[in-house]
């Protein structure tokens, strides 16, 4: 019983999932952030990563259907639809737990990060930015999670 | 006579025909050229991406990050450029300019030497963004050539600038007294309190758009170690002095003794009275608070406005601002009033 219960799979079975979602109009960013994600450590997590080229195309996925934690890593300047249209479209249903909404963006300006934090998300990141740091907030979210 | 007339038109069309069909085929060869150029970019860049990645972040270089062709050094330079752009960790831009210093160096030091003005201004770009000091004596050469255009010298100036060239207070202040303001203050932004002290203990003799430069530079970085200085600047200057040294202190948000700015909220020049209700509401004086409502009644637009937003930065701020919209006989008043109030500060 207790060598089952070392067991890798069924270790990896009773692991938490966390859908990390990367939305962002830049396919280079996107290949950073996955990149930076593939290097951070969750041995305690599933991890599955889906990479968004627009906030249409992450909303019409119906991802958030998805069973698990969700973690949005969302940039706040996009054709069609922005960041923030779509931070309001997935923090509008209150009684949805379990989404975590990092803003990674080049919208500097204080009404900016003001009005993203007032739509609910849950950290903000200005570009440039450093790998370091945006490993540190994923962590912090992930914490949130526990 | 029409047989010639023919002859003559046909010989015509057929040279048009032959130096289009020439312009095509050139055209068309020059396109190839350059498609083939560019997939064998973007084929390196493929290659190279995941290796400078893990150069930036882990400080592993692999053998394979050897660019040799020129095609090679572009692809590195594209990325490199992106990666400038995107992040800005001390750690990977310390990366980033140990990598370019040891590949790109000699072929940047070629490039600023090119005929073409548009490729030495590119070569200064990615110098500049991967701060490359290596190249600190070609880039400071430059400065002796006679044909220098107007943007390529402000853009030297800045990269001496930015690797804090000491020379540089003599440069500006002896050879290139001429610059704008803009300039100077994209210069001057760059440099280090040692550096930048230089400037500050020159002010008085430098020319005006020197001193302008000096004071929004200040006003951008809000260094309360000038306190003294701008206070003196206040006391001792008129005109546009004045204003931008009131600016730089509304700023900078703190003086010892407000009382000698309080007169200035009855100057009879706007421009006194729009900055120093902004030094006001920087630093939430109580007591400045009725002439403040007063002033949002003020004759000109720009005083009005600046009251408003200074009102605003009081904790009753926008209580204040509702009275005189309920209150206030005065339209310009009210608008003003109510502009702040729904403005979402």
């Amino acid at each position: 019983m207790y060598f089952n219960s070392l067991n890798p799979e069924l270790l990896n079975q009773k692991k938490k999932t966390i859908l990390f979602s990367i939305i962002d109009d830049e396919e280079f960013i996107r290949s950073i952030i996955i990149r930076t994600i593939k290097m951070m450590n969750f041995d305690d997590y599933k991890l599955d990563l889906i990479e968004f080229e627009s906030g249409i195309q992450f909303l019409e996925s119906r991802r958030l259907e998805e069973s698990g934690e969700h973690l949005l890593i969302l940039d706040g300047v996009m054709p069609e639809m922005d960041g923030m249209e779509v931070l309001k479209k997935v923090k509008s249903d209150k009684n949805r737990q379990g989404i975590y909404v990092l803003m990674l963006t080049g919208r500097k300006s204080e009404p900016d990060i003001k009005r993203a934090l007032t739509l609910g998300a849950d950290d903000y990141l200005t570009k440039p930015f450093s790998i370091t740091e945006l490993q540190a907030r994923i962590q912090r979210l992930i914490k949130r999670i526990k | 006579m029409p047989n010639n007339e023919l002859f003559i038109l046909s010989v015509l069309t057929i040279s048009i025909l032959c130096i289009l069909i020439n312009l095509l085929v050139y055209l068309t060869i020059r396109k190839a050229i350059d498609l083939k150029r560019r997939e064998k970019i973007e084929k390196y860049k493929e290659i190279y991406n995941p290796l400078i990645f893990q150069l930036l972040t882990e400080g592993s270089y692999s053998r394979k990050l050897t660019p040799e062709s020129p095609l090679q050094q572009k692809a590195i330079e594209e990325l490199l450029s992106r990666y400038a752009n995107v992040l800005e960790g001390e750690e990977e831009r310390k990366r980033l300019t140990e990598f370019a210093s040891m590949h790109l160096t000699e072929y940047y030091r070629k490039r600023l030497k090119s005929k073409k003005w548009s490729t030495r201004m590119n070569t200064l770009y990615h110098i500049d963004d991967f701060n490359m000091i290596s190249l600190l004596d070609d880039v400071y050469g430059l400065t002796k050539k006679n044909r220098l255009s107007h943007e390529e010298l402000v853009h030297i100036l800045r990269i001496l600038a930015l690797f804090q060239f000491q020379p540089l207070f003599q440069l500006l202040t002896n050879n290139y007294q001429y610059l704008s303001e803009y300039d100077y203050r994209h210069i001057l932004i760059r440099l280090e309190k040692k550096q930048f002290d230089q400037f500050v203990l020159h002010f008085h003799k430098a020319e005006l758009p020197l001193q302008k430069a000096v004071l929004e530079v200040i006003s951008i970085k809000r260094e309360r170690s000038y306190l003294p200085f701008i206070e003196n600047s206040i006391l001792i200057n008129t005109g546009e002095v004045k204003l931008r040294s009131l600016k730089a202190l509304a700023e900078i948000g703190y003086v010892k003794n407000i009382n000698p700015y309080l007169d200035l909220l009855y100057s009879t020049k706007w421009e006194e009275r729009m900055i120093a209700a902004k030094l006001i509401g920087s630093l939430k004086v109580e007591k400045a608070m009725p002439r403040l409502i007063e002033l949002l009644h003020d004759q000109t637009w720009w005083v009005r406005y600046q009251a408003g937003q200074s009102i605003c930065q009081f904790a009753n701020g926008k209580d204040i601002l509702r009275k005189v919209l309920e209150t206030s006989k005065d339209v310009f008043a009210k608008d003003m009033a109510w502009e702040w109030l729904h403005k979402g500060v």
